[in-house]
């Protein structure tokens, strides 16, 4: 892959079905997610999904793209912008912003983040990958 | 839990967990991943890695319905397979109100059985308006 190409995108619908599959997966059981009683007496008016879930499809993106040197030796700092609700599709995207100077030799930095179903943001933030 | 009492430096969490290919599988399921498939059949998903961190501090600071996870930072230093023992390590890092909200940051480590950092990472929540003062 050329650095200034843009990242595989992965588009994924989210479903109540998947959210619980996930709260059962990290032990994450927060009723926003998966009670809809209790999630519709929120702010959010229902359930939603994990943030970690969504983030998870952004590190399968840098997997996918970069292999091992995601794995070891990666790094990403996100903001959550907006919440994800069953039903909504999820497309992540990344595109490359810069190469600085590492200690191990130099960097490469991508913006990354998710998007809905309405181009609305649902993650913000910047990925980085050190080359030798 | 008083959350007006936690202090910067607090350890929430220090647990050892060895992650079974079934722990790993069900993580895949989940986040619907066949990433793993460009370097090992036993690959943890890094995200895997954090998500356990993280369930350490939802558990020990017995953490309120209602809180959402407004963000995460992430370093991964080494591949981590099915069948490892590793040690996740959570200090609270800030204990702050905003505003009408308090966040929580939080310090993540892991380490494998050499005692190498495998993951670090920093996660910022946000807890339900009546857990202010």
């Amino acid at each position: 892959m050329k650095i200034d190409e843009n990242l595989p995108i992965i588009k994924k619908v989210i479903t109540q079905s998947q959210i619980n599959q996930y709260a059962k997966a990290s032990g994450d059981f927060n009723p926003v997610h998966i009670n809809s009683a209790f999630a519709s007496t929120t702010d959010f008016g229902g359930t939603i999904a994990h943030g970690m879930l969504i983030l998870a499809f952004l590190s399968q993106m840098m997997t996918l793209a970069f292999k091992e040197m995601w794995v070891n030796g990666g790094q990403m700092k996100i903001r959550f912008k907006s919440p994800v609700y069953p039903g909504d599709t999820v497309t992540t995207f990344g595109k490359y912003k810069e190469s600085k100077p590492d200690k191990k030799g130099e960097r490469l930095f991508y913006l990354i983040g998710c998007i809905n179903q309405n181009n609305k943001d649902i993650i913000t933030g910047e990925a980085s990958i050190a080359v030798n | 839990m008083d959350y007006t009492k936690l202090k910067a430096g607090y350890r929430i969490s220090e647990k050892q967990i060895e992650l079974s290919m079934e722990d790993v599988l069900l993580y895949r399921e989940a986040t619907e991943d066949n990433s793993y498939e460009q370097i090992s059949d036993y690959l943890v998903p890094p995200t895997a890695i954090a998500a356990l961190a993280l369930k350490g501090v939802i558990e020990e600071l017995a953490i309120p319905k209602g809180t959402i996870h407004v963000g995460q930072e992430l370093e991964f230093f080494d591949t981590v397979l099915a069948g490892q023992k590793l040690t996740f390590f959570a200090n609270l890092l800030q204990n702050a109100v905003r505003g009408e909200s308090r966040f929580l940051s939080v310090e993540l480590n892991v380490t494998n059985k050499l005692g190498a950092t495998v993951m670090k990472g920093k996660s910022t929540i946000l807890l339900p308006s009546k857990f202010l003062p």
